[in-house]
This record gives structure tokens, sequence and C-alpha cells, in this order.
């Protein structure tokens, strides 16, 4: 049912320097699950998504991907806040990059930029596209290789509040028909709830919260278990400012 | 479609009404013949060493020496340039080295290419070589240099071959730098070219001139002054061209 690629950090460690930004992160994501990582800014969640894209060397422990230690970048694909097309290819090109253009890459990318409705742009220049529309051509190029997992790094922080919503209506589309695994970092607790079938919340460089998120899909905010589990995450989020490594545990022993 | 016509001319006032006063102050007698010919004096030499076929005969010298330095000195100025960019190595060896030399003119060289080439063909062809190398270096190891890293990190991550990742995200995303250099430095070749061949030569437009000059042939050193602009200027809109070609998917160019 799934094809997505199962992640387990074993006791996962980064430093940079004397800043330990991770400091032993153990965590198991079953293939084709989605999960948002959320944590406020330089608690490392990004650099975690790097570790696991392998973007970025880890200090210490392990991060497998189908139980094995993978140097490539095979099956995954990222997704970052800026859209990083290539200005001097065409938006059809640029999704080509996903199938890395070699043979009859054509087909794949039109169909990968059909599946977020910008079929007809396909021979324009990237910056004739609004923000938006250069996401889901990011959207599209991540997509058309058929990835097994897909990693998002922040991808709608630089997009105006109506253009997210319908970017995640997407995301979350794309992900129920292809049951890729996929891990998103966000800072929006809404986003999170609305996506991720689990929260993680990583809090100085530590694992401080792993919540499911139980919800019927597709998620409203009227819901009040919405509502619920945004006032949870929120509270802990804002908490840490006064209390710093107490609340956690006290928390993560209610969930 | 009026306003286009005008808009295409406007350039062309200044130097059409240049010519007309240049003309009618010689005919008047303000202007003195030993001192600058009139136009139509010049165009009429033009036209009589066309007939006779001096005039294409120097041209064609002047513009296959151009040519051929430029080529020699623009690809291996081009080929270093990306060595250096991309290759650590090769840019801590040899970047300092070239730098150093491109503070030298190049026209300095010129008694020292005399005494190794005399008058020949080679030391033109060096000297243009070398005047053309350095812009071209520059900005190709430039532009290649500021390709935005977060674009490579993601060609990267999405297994583009060596390969494709070389032209498709480090090429093409040197070029409106590569560009530069080469325009730049056709406005160089020109330059050096002409005094090279004013000092040291037996043929082209350069010794066309030097060679009227010796016989107060006026309107010949003016004509050669105009071709020297003429051919300038048809460089520089094959290198306009180019970019308007190569590089249509800026909005800055289009």
């Amino acid at each position: 049912m799934t094809n997505g690629i199962n992640i387990e950090l074993v006791n996962l460690t980064k430093r940079f320097g004397k800043n330990e930004v991770l400091k032993g992160i153990n965590l198991i994501i079953p293939a084709g699950q989605f999960v948002a990582i959320v944590g406020k800014s330089g608690c490392g969640k990004s650099t975690l998504l790097r570790i696991i894209a392998n973007l970025e060397q880890k200090t210490d422990g392990e991060s497998l991907k189908d139980g094995i230690q993978q140097e490539d970048f095979s099956g995954v694909r990222v997704m970052f806040q800026e859209d990083r097309l290539l200005p001097w290819l065409s938006v059809l090109e640029n999704v080509g990059v996903g199938t890395k253009l070699i043979k009859n890459w054509q087909p794949l990318a039109l169909k990968a930029l059909d599946q977020v409705g910008l079929k007809d742009r396909a021979n324009e220049w990237p910056h004739v596209l609004s923000g938006g529309q250069k996401q889901r051509v990011a959207l599209a190029r991540a997509l058309s290789a058929k990835p097994r997992l897909l990693l998002l790094d922040e991808p709608l922080g630089a997009l105006d509040a109506l253009t997210r919503l319908e970017m995640q209506n997407l995301i979350e589309e794309l992900w129920l028909n292809q049951k890729y695994t996929s891990l998103l970092v966000t800072h929006d607790v809404a986003e999170a709830i609305t996506l991720a079938d689990r929260i993680i919340l990583i809090e100085d460089g530590n694992l401080a919260l792993d919540l499911p998120v139980k919800l019927p899909r597709p998620r409203t905010r009227s819901n009040p278990k919405f509502a619920e589990l945004e006032e949870i995450l929120l509270q802990h989020l804002l908490g840490q400012q006064n209390e710093k490594s107490t609340k956690p545990k006290e928390l993560q022993a209610i969930i | 479609m009026k306003k286009k016509w005008i808009h295409l001319l406007e350039p062309w006032i200044i130097p059409i009404l240049i010519v007309v006063i240049w003309e009618v102050s010689n005919k008047t007698g303000i202007l003195a013949n030993t001192i600058l010919p009139a136009p139509s004096d010049v165009v009429k030499a033009g036209y009589e060493q066309a007939v006779s076929g001096v005039l294409f005969e120097h041209l064609q010298i002047s513009t296959t020496r151009a040519l051929i330095g430029f080529l020699i000195g623009g690809s291996i100025a081009f080929v270093i340039g990306i060595l250096n960019g991309i290759v650590p190595f090769a840019q801590r060896y040899l970047d300092t080295t070239i730098q150093m030399l491109r503070n030298i003119p190049n026209l300095a060289l010129i008694p020292l290419v005399i005494i190794w080439f005399g008058v020949g063909e080679e030391g033109k062809i060096f000297l243009v070589a070398i005047s053309v190398f350095f812009p071209i270096y520059v900005n190709t190891y430039h532009g290649i240099r500021n390709v935005d890293p977060r674009l490579i990190e993601m060609g990267k991550i999405y297994n583009l071959s060596k390969f494709k990742l070389f032209f498709k995200v480090i090429i093409l995303g040197a070029m409106p730098s590569i560009l530069v250099g080469i325009r730049y430095s056709l406005g160089i070749m020109w330059l050096t070219l002409i005094v090279a061949e004013t000092v040291a030569a037996s043929s082209g437009i350069g010794y066309m001139s030097m060679n009227a000059r010796e016989y107060m042939q006026l309107d010949i050193v003016v004509l050669a002054i105009i071709l020297y602009a003429i051919l300038g200027k048809i460089a520089d809109s094959i290198a306009k061209l180019l970019e308007k070609k190569l590089l249509k998917w800026n909005p800055v160019y289009q």
C-alpha cells in the first residue's frame, strides 16, 4: 500500500563546534506516515531534516532509511523554503530536473506539472510565475520522480495565508494519492495539525513531544479537537520561555 | 507604429548632425582640409580604396587577426576560468598569478613582442589573445563562483549527473557574467589590434592608416578611424545579440 521509506534515528547527535544542536534524538517513522516537526526557530528542526536528507553530516548516532545508512539521495526529495527553480530553464524543464533530465523525461514532467495544475504554464520562464505557483512547480519537481520520502523544509513559509491553505490542500492530496513518507518542518502549528499523522516537537535539540493526530481528513479548524491540539502545542511552545526543562516531561506523560 | 520609427531614428540624429556640420565647415573653409578632410572626401577615399581592392585586403587581414587572437585567448581564458571556478585546488595555484599578470598593461608588451615575433602575424595575434584573456577569465571565474550555491545543492540532491549539473546549473548560471566578459573583451580586442597594427605591421587597417600619414593622406587616416568605429560597433552588436538569445530567461534582457 505504501512505497515509502521508513526512518529510524538512533541517538542522533549534531554539534557545530561546541554548540550541540541535536542532543541524541531517537525516533522511528514508519513508511508512509506524514510527520510534522515543529519547534521554535533555532531549535534544530531544520538541521534534523538536513541530516535525514544527507545534506548535513551527523556528529554521532544513526540515521537509517529502511534499516540502512544511505549515502546518496535516491528515493529522497526535498522541498525548500525557497523554490530553488533554475531561472534559465522553462517550467517544464525545471520539473524535469526531478527526473534527472534523462531519457523521456518530458511525459513524466508534464504529468507532475498537471498534478499541481500548471500544465498550461509548461513553456514559460519561472520568473513570470507568482510565488505560490513557483512553489507548486517545485512540488511538481519533487514529485516527478515518484519519491519514497518527501522532506519539506518550511516550503510554505514565504507564501501568503491564502496561498498557504491552497498549497496545504495540494500537499495533502498528493500525499494521500502516492503514500510516500513525508516529513514536514514548520513553525506553523495549525499547518502541522492540518497535514500530519503525528507531530514531533523539538526543543533545545531534544525530542520534547510526540503527538499523534487522529482527526479525520480533510481537517478543518472548526473541529474542536483541532483547537484542543493547537492549544496543547502552542502552550508548550510558549511555555518553554519560562520553565525551560521541567514542562516537557510532564506533558509527555499526559500524552 | 509611427512612434517606433521615431525611436529607431532618435539615436542617429546627433551623429548625422555632426557630420552635416563637419561637411559644411569644410566646404565653407572654416575647417581646413589639412586638419580634417570633409566627410565627402573620406567617403570618396573609401570608395577608391574599395574599388582598387586594397581596402578589403586590409580589412580581411585585420579581421582575421582579431578573430584568431580572440578565439585563442578567449578559449584558454574560458577553460581556465571554469577550472578555477569549480576546482579549488586549481584556483589556489593559478588565480593569484593570473591576477598579477592582469595588471600589466598588455600594450607594454609591444617592444618585447616586436623582438620576439618581428612584424609578422604571430605578434599581433599574441597581443590580441593576451588582451582578451583577462576579461573573459575574470568574468567566467566570477560567474561560476557566484552561481547560487542553493541551486547547486538542489541539483545534487536531485541526483543530476555531474555533466547535467555542470551544464544546466553551473554554466547556464554563469552565462550572464560570461557574456559580459565576451562583450568587454571584444572592445579590448580591437583596441589592442589597432595599436599593434599602427606600431608594427606591414598590412591591416592600422598599417593603412600609418602609411597614409606618411603621405599626408588625411582622408585615409580618417577612413581608418571610422572603419574601427564600425568594426567595434559590429562586434558589440554581435555580443548584444548573443545576450538577447542566451539570456532570454532573464527579464532584464527581454
